[in-house]
């Protein structure tokens, strides 16, 4: 059978179009790829100006990578392009280098954002002279976010690729990426929240006066750890000032806070314990924490305080990478061995308080006068921050309520939620009186389960189950200091290593226990309410060595008050603690209202 | 910024805490009172407490705040600082009620005295959806106000249940009826009568019995002209 003339001209045109279509295809590819390499050099470029610390010329270059990558970034997105990533084989290929271009121009135009903003604000003298643009902090605080954003989205990105499908030599260099992604992620996820609290702080109309509590992890409490030291800063138009550092014991000697206006469920919880310096942050609300240091300090020195910061070893460590290494007493302190060596060596090589606290004190001292000497390396900063392994998170109380609320937008307010859905707070409060938490971690599930079951309260709901593994894994020979037990006794078995920690759970809005385990067993649970939530305390006995696991089977409710579904996102939130608490939740998915 | 961390770092190593003479030192030193599940408890359910970190022989008794009909009990505290475990029937109607212990003596505390009290709630909370209407808004017309609703708990309608229906010009009460839920929750009751211009609301609410708490709600203004 012969085809018309009509219909072999229009065979003809779509062989012509189709492979047209590939050529074209082929190109686009092509040139994603070479625009791509472009962005790497003008990357790897980058090494000289940081080599040199400058911001400017980094700036420059990222915004040269940027350009380059644009090309790549609209290739990338050419829906040819996009339907040629389905390809079997060689689809893997294209959809990489699509997932590389694209991220990755997001990436690189929120780093040249960030690089020319930070260079502005050191030529402008940043924190040593009044601000004269508050708008350039806020654009510092702004474009870190956006690059936070772009980093962490690359990151989960490039770790969905599964680089032994790729050709070319593409694997390599995408599991190097990976690699290189994901430190930079880490760095990202830690200084982002450091950068939107500091420049808060400074862009502060006025003198304002900032309490920060220090707080020593290896002794757990609900917003971190027990204050064992603070400073006070002053910040007047953005000029900083450093009023008071000191121990707590500086704060000891001054006794008991007033917490008699402090919510009355609050005050059932913790009792007396809100009194005491050291126990102030037992609840995980932080702004209650930081009202009652707040409260106190003025008690102390007769000064308000306008807000509070809430900083861990975490912290530490990233300034000690800014800062290089510290040699004292014939230790070496850098931003490896900073965490373990200011939470668990420092006991064992210095078992005289006195001396311990003149090393402490030296160190300071030695770090103090290299950061104002400008001494200070952001690679080491950054390198620090992506290679921290704790669980710290800085937290951000304001008086102002204005300032309070841009905290909590950036999720740095440390705020104990009191909306209703499906939030889970874990903390752990060191009752033993010791520093045994820089050896306690922290496992803890919250898994959403069946629908269609009512709370008695009245709301329509769902089974979920929190479990939590707590684990002492103190080793022997530890110095007094560090294991010591403060708690009374009641006859227990109090070997060395053994610890005793309140765990507590702040459950979902209207939520109701079904039943409460610990190791299989019913147990007794100290409750009540904290912040509109309900709240369980285990109070648990942990020898050296073992684990606790504690299960709490709930009821929560899926509609609020106004008989509306509620549409939060799931979340768990763990303890601040010095060993990074291993976190999951998962769901069966959803449930409607009936 | 920089200077902010300069601050920050200069006390940061600082953090290595220290013994202080004691005041509420460590946390969670004063006695406890422990429950267990009972988040969910029908009337006259049971409910075991137990008393913790209480010296050895001291005596501790737990009893519902008001009597409630129900005896305290009490015990011994054993050498672990805690006592056996308190069982206590809950009261038979519904209700938030308060389960409080015995004072402990400064000596057996090894701080102040205190008590202790948790508010326990027993029984099912059914929440009420009510509105009041007229069909004219005109109180020269002199037709009936309205009052309707639902009560349920989570999905389960409340059937059967007799709501009290106090109708309020302001803050006076101008009638008092009553009505009864059908099988799927809803009450209506028309309530006739000379009425004056005015704002006015309906309270409807019911009492506790051995399922659910007692509850109250108050309607929108409705105005009559």
């Amino acid at each position: 059978m012969q085809l018309t003339k009509n219909k072999r001209n229009a065979i003809a045109l779509g062989v012509v179009a189709l492979v047209l279509c590939i050529l074209y295809t082929i190109i686009r590819v092509v040139l994603m790829v070479v625009s791509l390499q472009g962005a790497v050099d003008e990357v790897n470029n980058l090494k000289t100006a940081a080599a040199n610390k400058d911001l400017g010329a980094i700036s420059a270059g990222l915004g040269r990578a940027a350009d380059a990558i644009e090309m790549a970034d609209s290739s990338a997105q050419d829906p040819l392009v996009q339907l040629f990533s389905n390809l079997p084989i060689l689809g893997n290929d294209i959809k990489a280098a699509s997932v590389v271009s694209t991220d990755g121009r997001m990436v690189l135009l929120a780093a040249e954002q960030v690089t020319l903003v930070s260079n502005q604000l050191i030529n402008a003298g940043i924190g040593k002279k009044p601000l004269t643009d508050s708008a350039l902090v806020a654009s510092l605080r702004d474009g870190m976010g956006q690059m936070d954003i772009a980093v962490q989205k690359l990151n989960t990105d490039l770790a969905k690729i599964d680089d032994t499908q790729l050709h070319f030599g593409l694997d390599t260099k995408i599991r190097s990426a990976k690699e290189l992604v994901s430190s930079f992620a880490t760095a990202s996820s830690r200084l982002t929240p450091l950068v939107q609290v500091g420049t808060t702080v400074l862009e502060q109309p006025g003198k304002k006066r900032w309490f920060v509590s220090i707080q020593n992890l290896a002794e757990l409490r609900g917003t971190g750890g027990i204050t064992g030291a603070f400073a006070v800063i002053t910040t007047d138009n953005g000029k900083l000032h450093l009023e008071e550092y000191g121990s707590d014991k500086v704060l000891l000697k001054d006794g008991r806070i007033d917490y008699k206006n402090y919510p009355e469920e609050l005050r059932d919880l913790w009792g007396v314990d809100l009194s005491d310096w050291r126990d102030i942050n037992a609840s995980a609300h932080a702004p209650y924490a930081a009202e009652l240091l707040a409260d106190g300090w003025k008690k102390v020195r007769g000064k308000s305080v306008d807000g509070v910061l809430f900083i861990g070893q975490g912290v530490v460590s990233q300034l000690s990478g800014a800062v290089g290494p510290i040699e004292v007493r014939g230790v070496t302190i850098d931003k490896e061995n900073a965490v373990d060596f200011l939470a668990k060596d420092i006991y064992a090589k210095f078992t005289n308080v006195q001396v311990k606290d003149a090393v402490v004190g030296e160190i300071a001292s030695e770090m103090f006068q290299r950061l104002i000497d400008g001494k200070v390396s952001g690679s080491g900063l950054f390198a620090a921050a992506a290679n921290d392994k704790t669980g710290d998170r800085v937290m951000a109380w304001s008086r102002d309520k204005k300032t309070q609320q841009v905290f909590s937008k950036y999720g740095v307010s440390g705020e104990v939620s009191t909306a209703f859905g499906p939030n889970v707070t874990v903390t752990v409060n060191n009752a033993g009186g010791n520093k045994l938490d820089a050896y306690t971690t922290v496992k803890a599930d919250y898994l959403l389960g069946i629908c269609n079951v009512d709370t008695f309260s009245g709301y329509q709901g769902r089974k979920s189950r929190v479990s939590i593994e707590i684990t002492n894994s103190s080793p022997k020979g530890l110095p007094a200091y560090v294991d010591m037990r403060l708690d009374s006794s009641f006859g227990e078995a109090r070997p060395k290593g053994s610890n005793r920690e309140l765990v507590t759970i702040y459950g979902p809005v209207g939520s109701e226990a079904e039943l409460i385990t610990v190791d299989g067993v019913e147990e007794f649970a100290i409750n009540g309410i904290d912040r509109n939530r309900p709240i369980w305390i285990f109070d648990l006995q942990m020898l050296a060595g073992t684990t606790k696991k504690i299960v709490l089977d709930l009821v929560e409710p899926i509609n609020d008050d106004n008989m509306e579904k509620v549409s939060a996102k799931q979340v768990l939130t763990g303890p601040v603690m010095l060993n990074a608490p291993n976190l999951s939740s998962s769901s069966s998915g959803e449930c409607s209202l009936r | 910024m920089k200077k902010t961390l300069v601050a920050i770092s200069a006390v940061a190593a600082l953090a290595i805490g220290s013994v202080a003479p004691a005041l509420a030192y460590p946390a969670g030193q004063a006695p406890t009172l422990s429950l267990s599940s009972v988040s969910r408890l029908t009337p006259g359910d049971n409910v075991s407490v137990v008393v913790a970190r209480v010296k050895n022989g001291c005596s501790v008794s737990v009893s519902w705040s008001g009597g409630q009909g129900v005896d305290p009990v009490s015990a011994t505290v054993g050498a672990r600082g805690k006592t056996s475990v308190l069982t206590l029937a809950t009261p038979d109607t519904a209700g938030t009620y308060t389960l409080t212990t015995s004072q402990i003596s400064a000596n057996c505390s090894g701080g102040s005295a205190v008590t202790l009290s948790r508010a326990i709630t027993v029984g099912k909370v059914a929440s009420i959806v009510a509105k009041l209407s007229s069909s004219t808004g005109y109180v020269s017309k002199a037709l009936p106000v309205t009052v309707s609703g639902t009560v349920k708990s989570g999905s389960v309608a409340v059937a059967n249940k007799v709501v009290t229906i106090v109708l309020k010009r302001g803050e006076t009460t101008v009638d008092t009826v009553t009505a009864t839920t059908n099988g799927s929750g809803a009450f209506t009751k028309a309530i006739s009568g000379s009425f004056t211009a005015g704002s006015y609301t309906a309270v409807v609410s019911f009492n506790a019995d051995s399922t659910y708490t007692a509850k109250s709600k108050t309607t929108a203004v409705l105005k009559l002209r």
